[in-house]
């Protein structure tokens, strides 16, 4: 942490890649080991350049692991064994840690992934943003998991949603995943780094080495002793057990940022990540014209903010869903509103919309 | 009896048993022998961790009453390594088969071996994958009959312990599980070993024999097999039955030093003390500003935009501002852009649209945009002649200010052609009078590498007196 003579937090210019980091060490204080097991790929390797350095002078460790696979399995292991576990990656590599995500939320694994994303499918456009992997956040593994996702769209903010995540994780036991966008990863903006409280243990997990003497597994398993018990009605008490740490928390979990008056918009244009600050610098634009526009910006893209969605659903309000895919969140709005209407406002990656063409689509609408 | 009252009672978990292994298969006699290893080292069992992946050995980690994860299918490793960095203090052991360790899980058991961390590898090799029905695997033989190989196996085998020695690891040892002391003997030793350690142990599988008509694997292990003390580059091979089989310890070696993680930045540090710049902060009068620089790779576009924010910053600390760079997939060479947009408000939209001032040192970009150079009617353009097309500035309004500077040649001439952009900054600094003299010196001194701040000074200074 960068202070000047005063004592003061001084403002340091870090792109949103390093804020990771920097978030990590505010988790873990001098009191936790962060383990970051990682795999080299555009645009998130700067994540884990710094965490080469700088993890060591936390007390953490930082290993380069062959491939993504190993890393997401690496990092279960060392939740397991009470350490803030962390990776990082983008699109191609998220895909190849599918299978190891559905296994740490089975094991209750507290670990954070970052995800940051590129212009895809496949190789896409590894230095270009993208935001198409919001459904395979949610839905890229087989069976059903809880899932957290969370969405920062400055430098700033990903430092903080990357302490929540940590919180988050050790509060439910369960992964987190961070989704930054290239724009978001790479940009450089000056932030003061906050002084925040370690995030300590959960005090309900055991540990591996604290005489606990557990057995974890991704077979189904009986809830109280952990043991595999491979039956429907094991089966049917974990899989709710677990999806409910997520379900009946949603409230406490969910985030989201309004700007303009949402109960008198005509038109409320959903985002998230990058793609807001081109939503937001736009309807500052018009904030003299009284036009009846306001902006939902979604920090918790998963779970979905279903309470608030339905409140504001009603006759002739047009939700316009800007997002840098074919509209995979459009799909969940879609999913709740029954009075209102849904628009997309898409591009296929690569760039965010100007502001212009975010008024432009407004004023076709309005 | 009660069970309770066994010597295996306090590392066994009653509860699971009985066990879901096939009668006449051995691994249970592997799982046996690693509770005598750990017994007889006295260790802590509290302190013991045990992963395995997916397949008939990999269910030892539940009927074992210690810290275990079963994972996913051959990805035992790299879990078990992951907590091993977790807590470093704890004995770590992975159970695996062939297909789960040599299979699907190879890239991670060649991995470990550079990574030579103090994990013990069980691999149980059983020839093939018995979970599921015994289909061919890494190690099955070669003509040997499986269900995905019904006519013979046309495959030839993977030697593991031949692949566990050329990878690196630290103890490398077969065994057998019809010799159970010889094996409490592999695994005390590899439990000693502090670095990574690799048994291969050969286990009988009744669907194997059954599909080969082997009477039993078991009586052949004891027949073919010898345990020899030393033991020869001629005895690592094995891939049939009918040749003598040799068990021991291929290797029992140190793990040798490593460098601590601390060492890159050690290095860096003696590059010398930076040179001191005082510059004083003041309010900028910055309302909303948008800098491009635009170049080709390798010009240092990225740094002079770097150089510009940290000096803005260094200038006026409450302005908000944002960097984006914009290149392609070659380093150097291809288009490059920075981005900066200074504000007294927050920045939404990072993107330069239309720039106030524009810095080009070279026209790439503004030719891969079809020739137009896009800047603010009344914003400035400062432009390296010795590396831009003059003619590219013809179609701009007679109110863009335009400032022209050979950058790049008066680099060349005088210094290196890569602090070209720190020339091209102290003639920005002097024309347009935005940002502070001593503000950018600081910023260059900043970002310079170690050891070159004393000429990225000496290039600015010249921009600046031009």
């Amino acid at each position: 942490m960068t202070k000047d003579k005063k004592g003061d937090n001084k403002r340091v210019l870090i792109t949103g890649n390093d804020a990771v980091v920097e978030g990590l060490c505010c988790a873990a204080g001098n009191k936790r080991r962060i383990v970051y097991a990682g795999y080299p790929i555009t645009p998130a390797s700067e994540i884990a350049t710094r965490a080469s350095v700088v993890l060591a002078k936390h007390g953490g460790t930082f290993i380069q692991m062959e491939d993504e696979i190993a890393s997401i399995q690496a990092i279960s292991g060392a939740g397991l064994a009470g350490a803030i576990a962390v990776t990082a990656t983008s699109g191609p590599g998220m895909s190849l840690m599918s299978e190891g995500l559905g296994f740490a939320a089975m094991i209750e694994s507290p670990i954070i992934c970052v995800n940051v994303q590129r212009g895809a499918p496949s190789t896409g456009m590894p230095t270009w943003m993208g935001q198409g992997d919001m459904m395979q956040a949610r839905w890229g593994t087989h069976g059903d998991r809880p899932v957290i996702v969370l969405v920062p769209n400055s430098v700033e903010e990903t430092l903080l949603l990357t302490y929540e995540a940590c919180k988050l994780s050790q509060e439910y036991l369960n992964p987190v995943t961070l989704m930054l966008d290239e724009i978001i990863g790479h940009m450089e903006e000056p932030i003061s780094i906050p002084k925040l409280p370690p995030i300590p243990v959960n005090p309900d997990s055991q540990i591996i080495g604290n005489g606990h003497r557990f057995h974890r597994t991704g077979l189904t398993h009986d809830l109280e002793s952990c043991l595999p018990s491979i039956n429907p009605e094991t089966q049917e008490k974990l899989v709710r057990k677990l999806l409910d740490k997520v379900k009946k928390n949603a409230d406490k979990i969910i985030k989201y940022e309004t700007y303009g008056s949402l109960s008198e918009a005509k038109v409320i244009i959903v985002c998230y990540g990058s793609e807001s600050r081109s939503v937001k610098a736009a309807l500052k634009q018009i904030s003299g014209k009284k036009m009846k526009v306001a902006m939902l910006r979604l920090i918790t893209a998963w779970p979905t903010p279903k309470d608030l969605i339905c409140k504001l659903d009603k006759k002739d309000r047009i939700f316009l869903v800007a997002e840098i895919n074919d509209g995979q969140i459009k799909i969940e709005f879609e999913r709740y509103i029954k009075k209102g209407d849904v628009e997309g406002l898409n591009l296929m990656g690569g760039r965010i919309h100007t502001p212009g063409e975010i008024l432009e689509a407004v004023e076709r609408l309005i | 009896m009660d069970i309770s009252q066994h010597p295996y009672a306090e590392l066994l978990r009653k509860e699971m048993m009985p066990n879901i292994w096939c009668s006449g298969c051995r691994i249970g006699r592997i799982k046996n022998a690693f509770i005598e290893a750990v017994q007889h080292q006295g260790y802590n069992p509290d302190k013991c961790a045990v992963v395995s992946g997916i397949g008939c050995s990999s269910r030892i980690a539940g009927y074992l009453n210690l810290d275990g994860i079963h994972s996913t299918h051959g990805r035992a490793i790299p879990t078990a390594l992951g907590v091993k960095l977790a807590d470093p203090e704890l004995m770590v052991t992975v159970m695996g088969g062939d297909g789960d360790i040599l299979g699907i899980g190879g890239n991670h058991f060649l991995a470990l071996g550079r990574h030579g961390k103090d994990l013990n590898i069980i691999c149980m090799n059983n020839y093939g994958y018995s979970m599921t029905g015994f289909q061919h695997g890494p190690t099955t033989p070669f003509g040997a009959k499986t269900v995905t190989t019904s006519g013979g196996n046309p495959y030839a085998p993977l030697n593991p312990i031949a692949v566990a020695l050329a990878a690196g690891y630290t103890f490398v040892a077969r065994s057998t599980s019809s010799h159970p002391y010889h094996l409490v003997d592999c695994l005390v030793s590899a439990m000693n070993n502090k670095g990574p350690s690799f048994i291969e142990v050969l286990v009988p599988c009744m669907l194997f024999e059954r599909r080969n008509k082997i009477k039993s694997l078991d009586a052949l292990f004891l027949e073919k097999a010898t345990i020899k003390e030393t033991l020869s580059q001629a005895d690592i091979h094995q891939n049939a039955f009918s040749e003598e089989i040799s068990l021991g310890v291929f290797r029992d070696s140190q793990i040798p030093d490593r460098p601590a993680p601390a060492f890159a930045k050690a290095v860096k540090k003696k590059a010398g003390k930076k040179p001191r710049v005082t510059f004083k902060s003041k309010d900028s009068g910055i309302d909303y500003m948008q800098i491009r620089m635009e170049g080709t790779g390798g010009q240092g576009i990225v740094q002079g935009g770097k150089t510009m924010i940290n000096a803005a910053m260094n200038m006026d600390p409450k302005l908000n501002s944002t960097l984006i760079k914009r290149y392609g997939p070659e380093m150097k060479g291809g288009s490059c852009l920075t981005d900066i947009v200074l504000s007294s408000q927050p920045v939404d939209y990072p993107f330069v649209e239309i720039p106030d001032l524009l810095i080009m040192m070279s026209g790439l970009i503004t030719k891969e945009r079809g020739g137009k150079v896009i800047v603010n009617e009344n914003g400035t353009v400062v432009i390296d002649e010795s590396t831009v097309d003059l003619s590219l500035l013809d179609d701009l309004a007679d109110t863009v200010k335009i400032f022209k500077v050979p950058a790049t040649q008066i680099a060349r001439e005088n210094f290196r052609v890569v602090v070209a952009n720190n020339v091209m900054m102290g003639f920005v600094c002097k024309t347009t009078s935005i940002i502070d003299k001593n503000c950018i010196k600081a910023a260059i001194v900043k970002s310079a590498p170690p050891g070159t701040e004393e000429m990225n000074l000496a290039a600015f200074e010249k921009g600046y007196e031009l």
